[in-house]
């Protein structure tokens, strides 16, 4: 089984170029997956709405770590699958210390999870798109490649 | 070229068993000669044509061998100079990347262009994984790497 991790900056969505770049690469990666690969995907706006939108629309296999602390499938239904973070430790107001960092917290467990699928026979990899500063992603690279996932990263208007 | 090889055939029978032969048997040297002269010319001829041949195959083994590289790719990036001759024709590049937890991806550099490529072509190779560069007309077909005399 393969796991393929997403992350990517929400600044995709600022214009119609960057998100078409980003459909792009998301297509491509998820073309380049086996079968039964695993996407793994958080909730937010950018780059990971693109890549539920393209994993539903290719019918793939997907995981979307919420902030709400759930993992739900990716499909128009969002089943609830199983939780990452218990409910009690959701923070639900922005005064709560944990608010700023939580998306990052949630950017752990995913990291987290292709790393339980490796320990148990899976390949991992991850994709990121980072688009200005997209500080969530270059977190999540980070924490990918300490863990020794390989990550693809994807920057637009990088040329020679 | 066949009739013409019956004929010597023949007269090759007639002047092996000349000794033997009744005493009243001719040999008209002029027609023996002319016959000669038409086979050592037919034979050059012959000769022609099979290096022409010859030439023919090499050129289209050379080009199978161009295809296949065109096919395979290179490992080796592509210089400044190729970069350049790439752009002046309209052409473009791919590299594709195979990571060593089995994953694999294909850049382009009309969408992400030739730094972000050589870096992760580098980033690859630096660990041992397999990189392919393939170089691609202004109709998006396979191509040879453009010729620039740089580093050959």
């Amino acid at each position: 089984m393969h796991v393929e991790l997403f992350s990517g900056a929400r600044a995709v969505d600022a214009d119609e170029l960057s998100q078409r770049w980003a459909r792009g690469i998301v297509r491509d990666v998820l073309a380049s997956l086996p079968p039964d690969a695993l996407v793994i995907v958080g909730d937010a706006a950018g780059v990971d709405r693109i890549v539920r939108s393209e994993v539903m629309l290719a019918g793939r296999n997907g995981e979307e770590y919420a902030l709400d602390g759930t993992v739900r499938t990716v499909d128009p239904l969002r089943i609830v699958v199983g939780r990452w973070a218990p409910h009690a430790d959701v923070p639900t107001s922005n005064r709560d210390p944990r608010w700023k960092s939580w998306p990052l917290r949630r950017n752990d467990a995913m990291r987290d999870a292709a790393s339980r699928a490796r320990i148990v026979g899976a390949t991992v990899h991850a994709t990121a798109m980072i688009v200005g500063e997209a500080r969530g992603t270059r977190y999540t690279v980070d924490a990918c490649e300490r863990v020794g996932i390989v990550v693809t990263r994807y920057e637009p208007g990088d040329s020679l | 070229m066949t009739e013409l090889l019956d004929q010597l055939r023949a007269v090759s029978a007639t002047l092996r068993d000349f000794d033997h032969a009744p005493d009243h048997i001719e040999v008209d040297t002029v027609a023996v000669s002319a016959l000669l002269a038409e086979a050592a010319t037919a034979l050059a001829e012959s000769e022609r044509a099979r290096e022409a041949l010859r030439a023919e195959r090499n050129a289209a083994m050379n080009e199978r061998d161009e295809a296949r590289e065109i096919i395979a790719g290179r490992a080796k990036p592509p210089t400044s100079a190729e970069i350049a001759a790439i752009r002046y024709v309209g052409g473009s590049c791919t590299v594709s990347v195979f990571y060593g937890d089995g994953s694999f991806r294909v850049f382009r550099s009309e969408r992400d262009g030739f730094a972000l490529m050589l870096r992760e072509a580098e980033r690859v190779a630096s660990r041992g994984w397999s990189v392919v560069w393939r170089a691609f007309d202004v109709k998006g077909c396979p191509c040879a790497w453009p010729k620039t005399g740089e580093g050959e």
